[in-house]
């Protein structure tokens, strides 16, 4: 069920009936109408993976509960380790076994050896990555005291399959998230306001111009061969913004859904190719995901401190996770390499923390240097985009060798009056996010436009432009693969 | 809560409003010859002895008021873009359980009869015109896509491309036909449009096209349908401006029709090969390279009613 479906259309309607008119301000009663819709929401994909999720929900509420009774370290170290080794095993059956099992008999063919290699036919549970963070950063706050484990299974599970981040997050904290499922909820007219615009901006994200981006950036990405260097890079860009589009569209209705249901969930795009160095870029873009490995993989591993060795070894090993936790291809660890060696100079260079603030804040216009560094850090981060996108890395790297080739400077093949309305677009959607920038969203506009009237014409025109300019061919998100 | 629903239904409201406004001018946007062209099949309003398949070039091009002084009554159920697919679903879930068995079928075959990218026409497309009946009885039907049938039918949805936008407010179809001339299916074309004419098409005629297997399938079921169900078939190639006898000779859809009709039975009349006539010289006959206009459609209609009437007794 997406959340650009007709489906979710008519589910959703139900689950806030059902929520805010049934259950009323029985708190009990509206988590465990959180509970079934987000069970059914997941058993629309497959129900098979239900009984998957629900095991791991159970995994963690219990070894959590282990580590908390646990009276020495050690016995609770065990109960970690179990917890960590479990979820992780599932995460790597389901996700890497025939990754592993593919590279290893390559290892071993380029060696002479040619084994028997026992590849399974394995379908990836939709939301396996995410839904199994939130359980490990539940447990992994247990055993460094900052949570104290939930005896109420209801909320506990609520916590980890919350429908509107079940699939592709945001990965939400136990900290954040449980005090506002255990906490009584009042339906807030302001917030709910706020979160259908949120919708409208995600839908628009998604169906106007990731979805118009993405018929471009396949026909582009599959025929690489046969396409100029100029037609290679708008492909680039296309994706660029067909995944930022994408992604953070889905993240602007989840956030908008879970507004409505009153429960705010964590941020997770901050307007990242606006960001003027790669460090910026990180904390702006996929935030839940970037700090959550900040917090349980590269604090712990001694994170900025200690001597250079130590740093590069934790920029490397996070951005290598991070590449490898979106995908079992090399393309992705080459994506967090290649990130990581662009991290690296600012980190050595103690210039990472430089950029916390908003750019060109209270201004129209970025000065020349804050340019410099958006256009630069744009473009690192659109070279970067070619390994995610490409099926292989030698695709990739043969992708950008066609780039620079003569027919970089002809036209590009895809310009064409077809595009018009997605460029303006494009323009538009850039121009609006550049204005509201300090904004936590784009259509944040009740403070800028007093009057009613003018916000109402604005849905309206955004309304009938997703229904006229978007592409309705119901596109999986991007991040549901993950 | 109540002042969010009272707020969000007044939305909802306006943009439905908004959307059932749009709707009434796409509705009103063309001349819809198609929608009488289905409810004659539903309404029986004339006697048809003789059906007219095809593309435009039938649509505008076989009068059926000409050929009607031979007998039997003709209707022109020819719709551009149609394909031999199209045609099967129109036949078997439209005119077959709706109408009486004619007894001819002028089928208007063109050299991209096969090729599914000239025609374009699907079947479900044409749900707006549906009479309801007809609606409903393809809803039931497990051939077809539901959902489709449903978007097709509302204007609204179904011309929801912003390339539609800019046609909301003007009747499209008034500069491109006589209206008031249209009569049982066929709807002339003005004299026009000179600088239409362009001899691409005649010189490297045989690289526009494809042939589907498929679709030449489809043709020989609906040729073998038609025929048990004791519809005489008769092949027409209406006049195109300009054809070179010898560049038409070259066109493998005509060679496989001639084949074809030679071994069911099949008159096939073609008027850019054999049959060829001095109506594809006079430019002043077509509305552009393929398409006869108003003066041309009558001209030629006379010419093919009288060879007709040789094969109809």
């Amino acid at each position: 069920m997406l959340f650009n479906s007709l489906g979710f259309a008519l589910f959703f309607p139900v689950v806030f009936v059902l929520y805010w008119f049934v259950a009323k301000n029985n708190l009990k009663a509206q988590n465990f109408i959180l509970l079934v819709s987000s069970y059914f929401f997941y058993a629309c994909w497959d129900y098979r993976f239900l009984f998957l999720l629900i095991f791991s929900t159970f995994l963690d509420y219990y070894t959590g509960l282990k580590i908390y009774e646990s009276k020495t370290r050690q016995t609770k170290r065990l109960w970690l380790l179990i917890s960590v080794v479990i979820n992780l095993g599932f995460l790597g059956f389901f996700k890497y076994y025939n990754f592993f099992v593919e590279s290893f008999a390559e290892v071993m063919n380029s060696v002479g050896f040619k084994p028997d290699i026992w590849t399974l036919n394995i379908i990836l549970p939709v939301g396996i990555s995410f839904y199994t963070f939130h359980g490990m950063s539940y447990v992994f706050d247990i055993y460094n005291d900052k949570v104290v484990p939930r005896k109420n299974f209801v909320n506990y599970s609520v916590f980890v399959s919350y429908f509107p981040l079940l699939v592709a997050g945001p990965i939400e904290r136990a900290t954040h998230l449980l005090p506002q499922v255990e906490s009584p909820r009042k339906f807030d007219y302001n917030k709910a306001v706020d979160g259908m615009r949120q919708i409208l901006w995600g839908l628009f994200k998604k169906i106007v111009i990731a979805d118009n981006c993405a018929t471009y950036v396949n026909m582009i990405f599959d025929n690489y061969q046969d396409q100029t260097g100029s037609t290679l890079v708008v492909g680039a860009l296309f994706f660029a913004f067909q995944i930022y589009g994408d992604f953070s569209g889905y993240s602007d209705i989840a956030l908008g859904t879970s507004r409505l249901l009153g429960i705010e969930l964590l941020r997770n795009f901050a307007y990242p190719y606006f960001s003027r160095d790669i460090a910026e870029f990180w904390r702006r873009w996929h935030m839940s995901l970037s700090s959550w490995f900040r917090d349980y993989l590269y604090i712990p591993l001694g994170g900025s401190k200690g001597g250079t060795w130590p740093r590069v070894r934790n920029t490397f090993i996070i951005f290598l996770v991070s590449g490898f936790w979106h995908g079992a291809n090399w393309t992705f660890i080459a994506w967090g390499a290649l990130n990581a060696i662009y991290f690296l100079p600012l980190l050595l260079s103690n210039r990472n923390r430089s950029n916390m603030d908003i750019v060109a804040q209270g201004k129209i216009f970025p000065s020349w240097r804050e340019a410099v560094g958006i256009a630069v850090t744009f473009g690192l981060t659109v070279f970067a985009w070619i390994f995610f996108r490409s099926e292989t890395v030698a695709d990739a790297i043969a992708y950008i060798g066609r780039i620079f080739s003569p027919s970089l400077l002809s036209i590009p093949g895809v310009i064409s009056s077809d595009t018009v309305p997605l460029m303006i677009c494009l323009v538009l959607f850039v121009i609006i996010e550049w204005l509201q920038r300090d904004k936590k969203y784009a259509l944040q506009i009740e403070g800028i436009f007093s009057s009613r009237l003018l916000r109402w014409n604005m849905y309206i025109v955004l309304a009938f432009l997703i229904y006229y300019v978007g592409n309705f061919g119901h596109h999986a998100f991007i991040y549901f693969q993950f | 809560m109540k002042k969010f629903l009272k707020e969000f239904g007044l939305f909802f409201l306006t943009v439905a409003l908004l959307a059932v406004m749009i709707n009434y001018c796409f509705g009103k946007r063309y001349y819809n010859h198609y929608e009488l062209q289905y409810k004659e099949i539903v309404e029986h309003k004339k006697k048809i002895d003789c059906i007219i398949l095809g593309t435009s070039h039938g649509t505008h091009g076989i009068r059926p008021e000409v050929l009607d002084s031979l007998g039997p009554g003709f209707y022109n159920f020819a719709m551009n873009g149609s394909s031999p697919e199209f045609y099967w679903n129109w036949y078997t879930n439209v005119f077959a359980p709706n109408h009486p068995k004619p007894k001819y079928c002028i089928w208007a075959t063109d050299w991209f009869l096969f090729d599914t990218v000239w025609l374009w026409r699907q079947y479900e497309q044409d749900s707006e015109y549906f009479p309801d009946s007809v609606f409903y009885a393809n809803l039931r039907s497990p051939d077809f896509r539901r959902q489709s049938l449903i978007l097709n039918r509302i204007p609204f949805t179904k011309y929801k491309s912003y390339k539609d936008l800019p046609n909301l407010f003007r009747r499209y179809d008034e500069s491109q036909f006589i209206i008031s001339k249209y009569k049982d299916g066929f709807l002339p074309y003005w004299p026009q449009k000179v600088e239409r004419f362009k001899d691409r098409y005649n010189n490297k005629l045989k690289d526009y096209f494809t042939i589907s297997t498929r679709q030449q399938q489809i043709f020989e079921k609906l040729v073998q349908r038609m025929k048990d169900d004791g519809i005489q078939l008769i092949f027409v190639n209406i006049p195109e401006y300009g054809s070179k006898k010898t560049e038409y000779e070259k066109i493998s859809t005509f060679q496989y029709l001639d084949s074809f009709a030679r071994k069911n039975n099949i008159p096939f009349l073609n008027y850019n090969l054999e049959k060829r006539t001095p109506i594809s010289d006079e430019k002043e006959l077509f509305a552009d390279w393929g398409h006869l206009n108003d003066k041309g459609s009558w001209e030629f209609s006379m010419i093919l009613r009288k060879d007709l009437s040789s094969i109809m007794h």
